[in-house]
């Protein structure tokens, strides 16, 4: 019981910690939430859709949030990260959405003030297309080359016969199939060279 | 007496065609500073915004400043950078103030923290508004305070500085809006 008591409290006071380390600015009216923002029909139009079911705008602002980098973390989303910089973030978009801008607006108004990155997806065009084909162009070449490595290997391999009967004599090898590379065509020639020089003594 | 490799030009292919763009993508990366944040509104007309002040409560809006140049200062009481900036703005705006309106905006900041911070660190001449929510700081795009932005008196963003400014690229870009 002691323990839990323990667990309890370390967990209250981490979360006050945290919650007080992420409050840095003035406490916003809800007025002020719900505010478009500047310029924001100047940027992206009027709204696309009319204005979502209440019930809606939570699902869809945290859809659309998920696709927006937190400019102050890394690598995380501003549905995802607790700063204040991403909750100010998250408040706009639901405000957006909230008046009837689609996903594409949304993202589009937040691009036009912090540029491309920060989409967490980068678009996939122009330039940014090498990022989504690269790694495929990248496997697709590796296992053509690794099967064609193994085949070579395989091609290169004397059947079983020959390689048992093959003796450092300097004739031609008796054993080969038919097709299949003779030893001479294979063997490095200084290899060759000393068998020859082996066999004449 | 060494054996002759043959050359197998498919894999020589293969490889260049595998290891050509990626040599390209880093070496255009060693001449990127990575630390270079270019702003997509530099040249663009300046987001508007309608702040109160943190001691008046007055309104400044930045259509209220037409016709004027206007530096525009991000900044917080918790940024340690922007206490060493701080000195050289207030500096500046008593050599340009009469032709160059100066404005700080505090981000993600407390009314009485500012007045705080202004008292401890010499006042300032100009006057600095708060972006409670963070609407305006959004449609700048700020990343992280120090951030000022030069705006010219036709209303276009001329320049943006992150970080904290120092005196020869105040000079130069006041001198540029002018």
């Amino acid at each position: 019981m002691r323990l839990v008591g323990m667990l309890m409290a370390l967990c209250a006071l981490l979360t006050a910690t945290h919650a007080g380390a992420q409050d840095t600015g003035e406490q916003a009216s809800e007025e002020q939430l719900l505010a478009l923002g500047p310029d924001v029909e100047a940027t992206v139009g009027v709204p696309a859709l009319a204005a979502p079911p209440p019930g809606d705008i939570e699902r869809l602002t945290d859809d659309i949030a998920a696709l927006i980098r937190c400019p102050t973390c890394q690598g995380m989303s501003v549905a995802e990260s607790p700063s204040e910089s991403a909750r100010n973030m998250k408040h706009q978009v639901r405000a957006l959405v909230a008046a009837g801008y689609d996903e594409a607006q949304i993202l589009a108004y937040f691009e036009a003030s912090y540029g491309e990155f920060i989409r967490l997806v980068p678009r996939a065009a122009g330039f940014n297309l090498l990022v989504w084909i690269l790694p495929i162009a990248m496997f697709a070449v590796g296992l053509l080359f690794v099967v064609g490595f193994v085949k070579s290997m395989r091609g290169a391999e004397p059947p079983a016969a020959a390689s048992t009967s093959a003796e450092p004599t300097g004739a031609e090898p008796t054993g080969a199939a038919p097709g299949a590379p003779t030893e001479d065509e294979d063997e490095d020639p200084w290899i060759a060279q000393v068998r020859r020089e082996l066999a004449d003594g | 007496m060494t054996g002759e490799r043959r050359v197998s030009w498919k894999v020589l292919a293969v490889g260049g065609a595998l290891l050509i763009p990626l040599l390209v993508v880093l070496g255009y990366g060693f001449f990127m500073d990575p630390h270079a944040m270019p702003s997509p509104l530099v040249e663009k007309e300046a987001p508007g915004f309608d702040l109160a002040r943190y001691d008046t409560g007055e309104r400044i809006a930045l259509a209220d400043l037409a016709g004027k140049p206007v530096v525009l200062n991000f900044w917080a009481t918790w940024c340690m950078t922007c206490r060493y900036e701080h000195p050289l703005l207030v500096q500046a705006e008593r050599l340009y103030g009469d032709r160059v309106q100066f404005v700080g905006i505090a981000y993600q900041d407390k009314f009485e923290e500012i007045d705080r911070w202004l008292k401890k660190h010499g006042g300032s001449t100009y006057p600095t508004v708060v972006d409670v929510g963070g609407k305006t700081s959004i449609a700048y795009g700020i990343y992280a305070v120090p951030e000022t932005f030069f705006i010219t008196a036709e209303g276009v963003i001329q320049y943006k500085q992150t970080g904290a400014i120092d005196g020869a690229t105040l000079e130069r870009e006041l001198e540029r809006l002018l």
